[in-house]
This record gives C-alpha cells, sequence and structure tokens, in this order.
C-alpha cells in the first residue's frame, strides 16, 4: 500500500499521462457525442454572465454547459492531485535550466511554478505583472481568436486530422519557443 | 447582410462540441465531470501544468511534454479511426459526429499569442 502511495504521488511518466489524455477524446466521445475541447468554456462563462448584445456571444451556451461540467471536474481533480497525491520531492529540473533561473534569483523549486514569478506578491512587481496578466490576456484572447487550445486543436484536431489545427498547433509551439529563448530572458531580469 | 449572416451561422458551428441530440439534465452531466476529475489529477501528476516543464519543452532540454503530447495524439487519433471504420456508437446508441475545425486568420494570429503567453505562464487556459 505503501509502496502504491508513493507511486501515485511521484511525477507520473509521460506515456501514462500522454495515453489517459488521449483516451478522453473517444471516452467523451462515446458518452455523449462531445468532442474535446477545453478553452470554449471561457466564452461559454462570458456568454452565460454578460451576454450583452455581442454576436460572439449569441449562442445557445447551455447546449454546452456539459463543457462547464467537465472543467469543474477538472478544478476539483487538481485539487485533489495537489493536496491529496502531492509529490513530497522538489520537483526534478533540467540542470541547466535550473542553472540559469538561479542566476536571475529565482530559487523556489518546490512547487509546479516559482514562488518568485507566480504568487499574489510577485503581482504587484512588473515581471510578475507582465507574467500573469499580460500572459494570461495572451492566452485568454490567444486561444479564443486561434478557435480552440492544445487541447481541442494540438489533440482533438490533430487526432480528426484536422489541418487547421496543424497550423495552429505549428503557431503555439512557434509562439512558445520565440517567447522561452527570445524575450522571456529579458523579461526574468525585470524587477 | 448575407455576409452578417454567413459569419453568424460560421461563428455558430464553430461554438459546437456537443453533437448529442438527446438533452441530458444537470445529474446526467455529473459524468463529464467524472471525466474531468481524471483529466485533472493527470495534468497535476505529470506536470502538464508546471511551468519548468513547459520551459524545458522550449528549450528542447526535456523530452517529457512531447512524450505526453505525441502519445495523447497517437491513441487519440487511433480511436477516432476506429470509431469512425467500424461506426461504433455512443451509449445512448447514437451515430458519432465531430465537428470540424474550419480554418480562419485566427489560426495563425491567435495560434501564436496563446503560444507566447503559454510560455510566460506555463499554463493553458484551465
Amino acid at each position: 500500500m505503501q509502496h502504491l502511495v508513493s507511486i501515485i504521488s511521484a511525477p507520473w511518466p509521460w506515456y501514462i499521462a500522454g495515453a489517459l489524455i488521449g483516451l478522453t477524446v473517444p471516452t467523451l466521445l462515446l458518452i455523449g457525442n462531445k468532442t474535446f475541447g477545453i478553452s470554449s468554456n471561457l466564452r461559454h462563462l462570458c456568454a452565460a454572465c454578460f451576454p450583452s448584445n455581442i454576436s460572439f456571444f449569441k449562442y445557445d451556451w447551455k447546449k454546452e454547459a456539459w463543457n462547464l461540467f467537465f472543467v469543474g471536474g477538472i478544478i476539483v481533480g487538481a485539487f485533489m492531485a495537489t493536496y491529496l497525491l502531492a509529490n513530497p520531492q522538489p520537483i526534478i529540473i533540467h540542470p541547466s535550466l535550473q542553472a540559469d533561473l538561479t542566476q536571475l534569483g529565482i530559487t523556489d523549486f518546490n512547487h509546479l511554478l516559482p514562488n518568485e514569478l507566480f504568487s499574489f506578491k510577485a503581482l504587484f512587481t512588473l515581471r510578475g505583472f507582465i507574467l500573469m496578466v499580460v500572459g494570461g490576456f495572451l492566452v485568454g484572447f490567444g486561444t479564443r481568436y486561434a478557435n480552440g487550445c492544445t487541447s481541442g486543436h494540438s489533440i482533438m484536431g490533430l487526432s480528426n486530422l484536422q489541418w487547421p489545427s496543424l497550423v495552429a498547433t505549428i503557431c503555439f509551439m512557434l509562439g512558445g519557443f520565440i517567447m522561452t529563448n527570445f524575450i522571456l530572458p529579458f523579461i526574468l531580469q525585470l524587477k | 447582410m448575407s455576409l452578417i449572416e454567413q459569419k453568424n451561422i460560421s461563428t455558430e458551428k464553430i461554438a459546437t462540441h456537443n453533437n448529442a441530440t438527446v438533452k441530458e439534465n444537470n445529474f446526467h452531466l455529473l459524468k463529464y465531470s467524472i471525466v474531468g476529475i481524471v483529466f485533472g489529477i493527470v495534468f497535476v501528476k505529470a506536470e502538464i501544468i508546471s511551468w519548468f516543464r513547459i520551459q524545458e519543452m522550449f528549450k528542447l532540454q526535456s523530452f517529457h511534454m512531447y512524450g505526453v503530447i505525441g502519445t495523447a495524439v497517437v491513441v487519440a487519433a487511433l480511436s477516432v479511426a476506429l470509431i469512425k471504420k467500424f461506426k461504433i456508437k455512443t451509449i445512448g446508441g447514437e451515430a458519432v459526429v465531430i465537428t470540424n475545425k474550419p480554418f480562419t486568420k485566427g489560426n495563425i494570429y491567435g495560434g501564436l499569442m496563446f503560444g507566447l503567453g503559454w510560455a510566460m505562464t506555463g499554463a493553458c487556459p484551465h
């Protein structure tokens, strides 16, 4: 039993996680004809809370209520994993990434995110504000503009051989490479 | 006028992730929450929402994220192909319908914006 708990609380390998995520697609299709996606919920929430007179928010969001239930479950599952199945060890990080970050004063390697960058306190620093608020805006606006995120495009769309999803996925990766390698080094130097 | 109508129709198509013809009450919708719980546990336990893992992916320092996404796509694609080939029905007996993804320029501009934000926050929108 102790052994089982330690296996579950250690970080899960990519093939287990990948297989489980992949299986979400047929599960949703077969239990209720639902196409896998997460980021549409941003739109459903807006349409439900402030429909105003915007045509983008005029549609039958109640028909998509299943997606809100799905995301509600993801949040519950994430809390369960964080508080009940927490990994007692610090996160294992590539040594050169760790060295780069340590040089920039980022030394919290105990959680999924470094506390120095993502915390309520960091929100009031230029660096934290840019990462959380500007980054959050780019993720939120970008995913709706692109009509899908890594779930809807890269997993659902690619598995259904949709070429627009391949275009979107290439752009996700391109944006990520540009940010991480050319822009983020400057942002991380800000105080 | 016709242009506006067409636009409305196309956004209507985009919004649909639900191809079931039967209406489900809130109790039935809970089954999606259960799938979500499993999914949420995987996201945290496999560190897919870790800022460090995303940094390693874009610095080509770790195979982890490529392995996760690659395996997920292969497993999902095989499942979709099997469902189509054998015309597997839903548990409610309906034919499976998958919404197509129409191409828009947003796939490019929005995709780039999402990628920039993904590398900053280390998170997809969940």
